[in-house]
């Protein structure tokens, strides 16, 4: 399984060459201390004596102590420039392409990691994984490439909940969420730097026109019979396009649909262009 | 309807095998129902539809066998949704009697008051009139609603009904035509005890006791040189006056000198000294007939004819007595009759012979395949005449009744020329001296049975097959619609 496209590599350094000096990634900056600002990090950054406009709460008490002068402590500012994908594992997904979907998940990263950003990587079903997969630098790509292809999908959907779960607990202030979301009314809140990926299969390219089929939801177990006429192709498209917008008309939201086979690289440069936008 | 079931069931069973087979090699697939879910028609009505929706092949073919069930086992019924209807049988025996008293008059009674129908929702009674058409010389079967609608008494109807019929005689049989347009109760006001209904009601009307005058021969004399007409009477009748018709119809008394009056055990017979149309008054009644002239002498053509018409020197001379100068003035279409050699086998007015000695024996071999087979006489000639036919003197006769019977007007040349019928007593006069008289059984019984029959109604196949033809176009129009994938 090829679990990155070969134009990734391409995108990657056409982005980088690219001015991007006023819109540095923070974890570039980063590496230069001379860039780096103070902040209310752990980080150490330096000790000098007190002046009169710093904050008086800033002083060093233990070392007035020992040194009878006041001195205070600059740390650095916070540098988490981490992105988090949660990636859907239902059962649900594998009605779609599977190598797609996996392959697509995998060369973001691969981008992301080339760019210097660090990706996190859950996987969540019905809700979200208790472990995560992190990955620093692009040769750290391994390990997203082989969470994903170890990835075993089972569950039932859920990605509002798995997605508020995230949030909770979550450091990273960008996320990438990718599902089929085939799940009632799925609801999510942001605050900007949430991409939304859709993956799916459309049902018209498995039905037979003016037949109907037996249909077994893989997460529910349950058969329905599904007709397929013109009507119902038509509605069903109707309940597809609703889906879309709803998904697209949250606010600060990047929505991108995939159907199986349409091209990549634009949904790469695009998802980019939001992220340093 | 529980009849329809077997062959309702019987082309089914073919539809819902087909049903069943299309059912059983439905895809299966795997897929979230998410956004499938919504149409899945938990109800009965939608379940129904849906599968109509998809398998409407199935469901026209159904249809379509339903339909054809129907059709098999006598659906949709003949229906009767013109209510009642009454006939009148406007034949000549209706008007016997005096006025007032006669058939006709009690069977206006009788239309107007016990079948008439006036309550309010009840479907209009309507009135045929069962006569003939002198125009057309045929029978008819006339709608005369209009006539019992302006009638306000049984007087009123029978006199709208004298003024519109011909009261000459009736045909039955187009009884049937009542059913077939839909008219469900029938009744027949006449007074002719030999019908029976099948289907019809008969109300029979009293008869009178037989009294007439009829006409029984009429042929030209050659020993008077005058044309005699035989009548017949029953019931006492006896004429009363004799009237000479002219070419307009008019009627001018005879003179003594023109005729002679003969009694005869059965009737009377009249010579007539000038042939042509002639009246005879009875009861106030008036009987037109036609006093036949003398025939036209035999005329041949070949040579066989010739030699036959030679040995008959009296019949080739035409020997016509007085009758040289008794021809009417115009009118007179009398012809002979011509002898021919071979063909023309019954063709009016003309008499083929052939002579069998001439004829083979057997039939060539090459028709039979080699059998035997005796070929018969020449069926293309009237008369086949042999050695013995030769030699008996009676080979004269059919030649003699040949020629007597072409002094008779010639009816098909009065027919033609028939344009403008007038009325002249019992009977009609047409241009060209033909005459038309009510028949016999007009007069007296003939002791005939006659069955007058209602038919059966319409069995509206139309509605069969317009049923069938939509259904199709359906199914065409839902093929092509899905064909270009809408």
């Amino acid at each position: 399984m090829r679990l990155v496209d070969p134009e990734c590599a391409a995108i990657a350094a056409a982005f980088s060459r690219r001015d991007l000096r006023a819109r540095l990634p923070e974890s570039i900056a980063a590496k230069d201390p001379m860039y780096r600002r103070s902040g209310s990090s752990y980080d150490l950054k330096s000790i000098r004596e007190y002046q009169p406009f710093d904050d008086p709460r800033a002083i060093d008490w233990k070392l007035y102590g020992r040194s009878d002068r006041a001195f205070v402590k600059e740390f650095y500012d916070e540098a988490d420039d981490e992105v988090a994908f949660l990636v859907d594992s239902s059962a649900s997904l594998s009605c779609a392409p599977v190598e797609e979907y996996l392959s697509f998940v995998s060369s973001m990263a691969f981008i992301l990691l080339s760019l210097g950003m660090s990706v996190r990587l859950w996987t969540f079903g019905s809700r979200l994984s208790e472990s995560c997969v992190a990955a620093r630098s692009r040769g750290a790509h391994g390990s997203i490439a082989g969470a994903l292809a170890a990835m075993r999908f089972e569950g039932r959907t859920a990605c509002s909940r798995s997605f508020a779960q995230w949030r909770a607990g979550a450091r990273q202030r960008r996320a990438f969420v990718f599902s089929d979301f085939h799940e009632p009314n799925p609801t999510f809140r942001s605050s900007g730097g949430l991409f939304l990926i859709r993956y799916r299969t459309p049902f018209s390219s498995l039905a037979l026109p003016g037949t109907e089929a037996e249909v077994r939801d893989p997460e529910t177990g349950a058969v329905v019979v599904a007709p397929w006429s013109g009507t119902d192709e038509r509605a069903w498209a109707e309940a597809e396009a609703a889906r879309d917008a709803a998904l697209a008309s949250i606010p600060r939201v990047f929505y991108r649909r995939l159907d199986p086979g349409t091209p990549r690289a634009p949904v790469y440069w695009d998802a980019l262009e939001r992220l340093y936008a | 309807m529980p009849d329809a079931i077997a062959p309702v069931a019987w082309l089914l069973a073919p539809v819902v095998a087909l049903l069943f087979v299309a059912l059983r090699l439905r895809r299966r697939l795997v897929y979230p129902h998410e956004l499938l879910a919504d149409r899945s028609g938990a109800r009965p009505t939608a379940l129904l539809l849906r599968t109509i929706r998809l398998y409407y092949d199935a469901a026209l073919d159904a249809a379509c066998a339903v339909v054809v069930g129907l059709a098999i086992a006598g659906y949709p019924r003949p229906a009767a949704d013109k209510g009642p209807a009454v006939v009148i049988d406007a034949s000549a025996s209706m008007l016997a009697g005096l006025r007032g008293d006669r058939p006709l008059d009690e069977a206006a009674r009788l239309a107007l008051t016990r079948y008439r129908l006036d309550e309010p929702g009840a479907r209009r009674t309507r009135l045929f009139a069962l006569g003939w058409d002198p125009a057309r010389r045929r029978h008819t079967l006339t709608d005369r609603s209009d006539v019992l609608e302006a009638a306000r008494s049984p007087q009123e109807l029978a006199a709208g009904l004298e003024s519109s019929e011909s009261f000459m005689s009736a045909d039955y049989a187009l009884l049937k035509g009542l059913a077939r347009r839909g008219y469900g109760e029938i009744r027949l006001l006449t007074d002719d005890a030999s019908v029976e209904g099948l289907g019809v009601e008969i109300v029979r009307l009293p008869a009178k006791p037989p009294r007439y005058l009829l006409l029984a021969k009429a042929a030209w004399d050659r020993g008077s040189g005058r044309s005699v007409a035989r009548f017949v009477s029953a019931g006492g009748a006896e004429p009363d006056s004799l009237w000479r018709l002219g070419a307009d119809g008019a009627a001018t008394r005879a003179k003594p000198e023109d005729f002679e009056i003969r009694r005869s055990p059965s009737g009377f017979e009249l010579a007539l000294a000038i042939p042509g149309a002639w009246a005879v008054r009875w009861d106030g009644r008036l009987l037109p007939f036609i006093a036949p002239g003398p025939p036209e002498p035999l005329r041949a053509r070949g040579t066989m004819a010739e030699r036959v018409v030679a040995g008959l020197p009296r019949l080739v001379a035409g020997n016509t007595g007085g009758a040289a100068g008794a021809r009417p003035s115009g009118g007179w279409t009398g012809r002979g009759v011509e002898l021919t050699d071979r063909g023309g086998t019954g063709r009016p007015g003309s008499l083929s012979v052939a002579e069998a000695r001439d004829e083979s024996w057997l039939l060539p071999p090459r028709l039979t395949l080699g059998a035997l087979v005796a070929s018969g006489l020449d069926r293309r000639a009237d008369l086949a005449l042999g050695p013995a036919a030769f030699a008996s003197a009676e080979a004269a006769t059919p030649f003699w009744l040949a020629w007597a019977s072409s002094a008779a007007p010639d009816g098909r040349a009065a027919m033609a020329a028939a344009s403008r019928p007038m009325r002249v007593g019992d009977g009609y006069l047409y241009p060209g001296e033909a005459v038309v008289t009510p028949p016999p059984g007009e007069y007296a019984p003939t002791g005939r049975r006659v069955v007058a029959a209602a038919g059966s109604p319409p069995e509206r196949r139309a509605v069969v097959a317009l049923a069938l033809a939509l259904l199709y176009c359906l199914k065409a129009w839902l093929g092509l619609r899905r064909r270009r994938g809408a």
